[in-house]
């Protein structure tokens, strides 16, 4: 089975909610669908999640959503940075910019990923030729 | 092997329903011994059961070997369907402890050792080259409750084998014996915690396998993890559209769970509010229809381990009853509700943290015997 893991960085939780209603309960309390989504409040027994410049933690709320398949509704969230196929280990587009690749991390990752998630250097396994990469889209990822 | 003294006196005969299924039974899923049946004529598990969980995990065999499974699969095992809630491993390089993130001192190290899940050269060899020789990681990390873990056995020896979650302040004496087991020692609560291993008599070696250090005051499924910090996904299990269908009619239930570790009123069916499931404290089974709560206290044992608990819910009366104790009884209604999640609640909150070995549901309303 395909896993296609997407890497966001949202401005804050409320807009994190607003682009993806589908993978958040309230009921009876506000929680993440944690079958599927790494974010930066945890929940009991999962590590906030983070996503690093360099050794910098990044501003935003960032977020980790892993689908069974491509979604390019998913891909056309302004805010959606990565999109990576968990079984081939690569990056499959990208709206970050060559700079910012060399520099991101994540942690932690979701247990069975063996790339971008797992701290390495990401331009190793990026073909930028088949991949291009544009600008950052939100501005979040720039200041 | 376990067995279900219940499954094998009341077994239904004839009429294409199989000998193993429990009389009256519109579903029967015996995850423990790979059976399934529905009286709609589903007898798989992508039929019967839906899973989503984006991250590999772990469970047990009754032989006790790990087993390593994909994403949105079933952990399924002899001992049953293993539902967990998410937790995150900070311990870097939990099998290779020959990574510089651990600093061993008079202590040797090789990554030469069959693991817990029966690769070779998975796990580290841990050698003794004087009295209290050690191997620590030190993990910079805010203030919470850390519970440390490790697949442990021994080599060579018979010394004291030791672990510590703050750098050796605290040794704690584990038991190791010559089989890979999951050691654990206390809950403590601190910043930046510093783990590891304590050989104390010279010449002594262990093999060491998924160190792991999580929050909260339990342990869980192994979490790979090499040069990250790695989450386990919460396992989502729920019952597909067609075997919803002989939860709606059902008026009772029969449920054997082995359950790790209690938490907070842990589900074994939740009915999008109305749930069966542990009681908060672990005594026994208890039923919940949204407004009112009758549990019983089990006739032996404890509801960490082995439980074979019955559930009667027939629209005016919840009943249930757990290892043969008295059974709890209370009026209360019950509408036709379908059941949403197994294992755990809607917002993955309430895991069972345990194995299911068997779930079965009912259209008639009689206490199934739990000997």
């Amino acid at each position: 089975m395909s896993q296609t893991d997407y890497l966001f960085v949202f401005a804050d939780e409320a807009s994190a909610k607003a682009a993806l209603p589908a993978y958040w309960s309230a009921n009876p309390d506000f929680v993440w669908d944690l079958s599927r989504v790494m974010s930066p409040t945890g929940n009991g027994a999962t590590a906030p999640f983070t996503v690093y410049m360099g050794t910098d933690v990044l501003d935003g709320y960032p977020l980790s959503l892993s689908l069974t398949a491509v979604d390019e509704t998913i891909w056309s969230i302004p805010q959606c940075m990565l999109e990576g196929d968990r079984i081939t280990a690569t990056i499959l587009r990208t709206r970050l910019d060559a700079a910012q690749m060399l520099g991101i991390s994540v942690s932690p990752v979701m247990a069975g990923t063996a790339y971008i998630f797992a701290g390495q250097n990401i331009s190793l396994i990026l073909d930028q030729s088949q991949h291009p990469i544009s600008d950052s889209a939100t501005g979040i990822l720039d200041s | 092997m376990l067995r279900y003294g219940a499954g094998k006196r009341f077994g239904r005969m004839g009429l294409g329903v199989p000998q193993w299924v429990l009389f009256g039974a519109s579903l029967d899923m015996d995850f423990a011994d790979s059976l399934y049946y529905s009286a709609t004529g589903t007898n798989t598990v992508p039929g019967l059961i839906s899973t989503s969980r984006a991250s590999n995990g772990y469970a047990q065999n009754l032989s006790g070997l790990l087993i390593l499974f994909g994403p949105d699969t079933p952990r399924i095992t002899n001992i049953g369907l293993l539902i967990e809630m998410a937790a995150t491993n900070v311990a870097l390089w939990c099998r290779d402890l020959t990574n510089a993130v651990w600093i061993k001192v008079t202590m040797t190290v090789a990554l030469n050792q069959i693991g817990a899940d029966g690769s070779a050269t998975s796990a580290t060899l841990l050698t003794a080259t004087a009295g209290n020789a050690t191997c620590l990681q030190t993990i910079v990390l805010g203030s919470s409750a850390r519970f440390q873990t490790a697949y442990i056995k021994r080599i060579t020896g018979s010394g004291v084998i030791q672990m510590t979650t703050d750098g050796g302040t605290t040794w704690t004496t584990v038991a190791v014996t010559a089989s890979y087991t999951q050691l654990s020692i206390p809950t403590q609560t601190l910043a930046n915690p510093i783990i590891g291993f304590r050989i104390v008599t010279n010449g002594d070696a262990i093999a060491v396998d998924f160190v792991q250090n999580e929050t909260g005051a339990f342990g869980t499924s192994p979490i790979l993890t090499t040069t990250t910090a790695a989450t386990r996904a919460a396992d989502n299990i729920t019952l597909t559209a067609t075997s919803q269908t002989a939860g709606v009619t059902a008026k009772a239930a029969f449920a054997q769970t082995n359950i790790v570790n209690i938490t907070s009123s842990p589900r074994i069916v939740d009915f999008a509010g109305p749930f069966i499931g542990p009681q908060a404290a672990g005594s026994g089974p208890a039923i919940n229809n949204g407004t009112v709560n009758v549990g019983a206290v089990l006739g032996s044992g404890s509801y960490v381990g082995v439980v074979k608990q019955s559930f009667v819910f027939d629209g005016t009366n919840l009943q249930t009853v757990g290892n043969n104790g008295t059974p709890g009884t209370i009026a209360g209604t019950w509408a036709a509700l379908t059941p949403i999640n197994i294992g755990n609640r809607a917002d993955l909150t309430r895991g069972l943290n345990g194995y299911l070995a068997r779930l079965t549901f009912f259209n008639d309303n009689a206490l199934r015997p739990t000997a």
